[in-house]
């Protein structure tokens, strides 16, 4: 199958997921966007890697997209923050315009630096990175810093395939990203995990 | 043997098998205190890449274990190391039962400094960023244990130190580039640039230390000071492990020249 045909559609969807993870209030959506923001991250990277080690990402992203949604499964509000008001949408939505227009204006300069990416990766991977960051600075929930770090991981991991292939390296990056999912799932479930042992008990 | 299968895979078994037996607190302190104290001292007095009898039996006991295709290398110049973040390890779970911390934190604490023992010895370097990352998350539960409110200081602390992994890991892979064309300045500055932004960021240098003063105030004192003592800690020593064994940042003059 050839992926490159894929790439630059790709890129436009991973834009869409990281731009619904910012905007939405609905934690059920902001997973699935995820979950298929994972999918994107697979056919960037698989690029530049064999086809047996990108699958690595898809599976991993799958896993991490499972243990926050089991993890926030138990809990009864779909809602994760009040950000469900119009100017608050407008408000992401413009500054995720700001994000792309930095992309857009720095993507020509770092393929000089990194000539071993291609634009799609590298458009791909920065989105992602910068429209992380952004998810980063608006939010102190416990999920929405999870999805945030994430995405920018998810972001980074493009662009390092381009440049380092070793098996080791995607096992420890799948590693990270699990463990930052169960981090996650943790601080999702902590409040309650004490009533859940006096109940046992 | 070897000494990566010592100082690192024993704790890390150590540590699952106390974290089953984590309802007997006062035992699981005992039991992590003597394990840290006997891993110190045998960083100090067991002779690595040598041979040794155990009564009738001779063991080979060699530096390196080698790993998909990559190394754990715990040789005699990182004893020193070794010894003082496991004596650091001895003495924060020495007291923990007293100090009321939660029963996760001697089997967290040894899984964490079994990590960061690992990413002291990991070659290339650059891998040294993805251990500490999960040192890092395994240090999670222990700043906020069950039936506790989660703070911003420790999501704070997840977010800093996480983004000084992609810096790391991006700035081993100019580095390694670097090794083979020793004269490109700009390569090197730019690859100077990241890491130290990388650790400025791991090792909560200003503006990056917000999460300290948080963390101090929302998470167990006892935690948190093992936290503020062994990640810093650790990170510094990988730091200078670093700067030791990379040839392109030993001789300050480089940067200098680049930046005339």
């Amino acid at each position: 199958m050839n992926f490159e045909l894929l790439a630059l559609p790709v890129v436009f969807l991973i834009s869409l997921t990281g731009i619904i993870l910012l905007v939405s209030p609905d934690w059920r959506v902001s997973i699935a966007a995820l979950a298929v923001q994972y999918f994107g991250v697979f056919v960037l990277v698989v690029m530049s890697w064999l086809l047996e080690m990108a699958i690595v990402k898809l599976v991993t992203g799958w896993m991490v997209c499972a243990v926050l949604a089991l993890a926030k499964a138990g809990s009864s509000e779909s809602i994760i923050e009040e950000q469900g008001t119009v100017m608050n949408v407008l408000f992401r939505l413009l500054a995720a315009g700001l994000v792309g227009l930095v992309v857009a204006s720095t993507v020509p300069r770092i393929l000089v630096w990194v000539p071993e990416i291609t634009i799609e990766q590298l458009l791909g991977g920065w989105v992602l990175i910068g429209l992380g960051l952004l998810h980063l600075g608006l939010t102190s929930s416990a999920l929405r810093v999870t999805l945030g770090l994430l995405t920018v991981l998810a972001g980074f991991e493009i662009l390092y395939a381009a440049v380092e292939t070793s098996v080791l390296v995607a096992g420890l990056l799948a590693a990270v990203s699990l463990g930052l999912a169960l981090a996650g799932a943790y601080l999702l479930v902590v409040p309650s995990l004490k009533v859940a042992e006096d109940e046992i008990e | 043997m070897n000494a990566p299968l010592v100082w690192v895979l024993i704790p890390a078994l150590l540590s699952v098998v106390m974290l089953v037996l984590n309802r007997w607190q006062r035992f699981v302190t005992i039991l992590g205190t003597v394990t840290v104290l006997a891993l110190a001292a045998t960083a100090w007095l067991l002779p690595v890449k040598d041979q040794f009898f155990l009564g009738p039996l001779m063991i080979n006991f060699t530096d390196t274990w080698a790993i998909l295709g990559r190394r754990f290398v715990l040789g005699p110049a990182d004893r020193s190391a070794l010894v003082i973040l496991y004596l650091a390890a001895a003495f924060w779970f020495g007291a923990a039962y007293v100090a009321r911390t939660s029963s996760l934190f001697v089997p967290l604490g040894l899984a964490m400094v079994s990590l960061l023992t690992a990413a002291l010895g990991v070659e290339p370097f650059l891998f040294a960023a993805l251990l500490i990352e999960m040192a890092i998350l395994v240090s999670v539960p222990l700043l906020t244990p069950p039936d506790s409110q989660v703070g911003r200081g420790v999501l704070r602390y997840i977010t800093l130190l996480t983004l000084g992994v992609p810096f790391i890991l991006f700035a081993g892979w100019m580095m390694s580039g670097v090794e083979f064309d020793l004269v490109n300045e700009t390569f090197l500055l730019r690859a100077s640039y990241l890491i130290g932004l990388g650790f400025a960021l791991q090792l909560a240098v200003f503006p990056f230390h917000s999460w300290i003063p948080m963390l101090g105030k929302e998470s167990h004192p006892y935690a948190a000071a093992f936290v503020f003592t062994m990640v810093p800690g650790a990170i510094t020593l990988i730091m200078l492990v670093f700067s030791r064994d990379f040839p392109g940042l030993e001789p300050p003059q480089r940067l200098l020249y680049c930046c005339e």
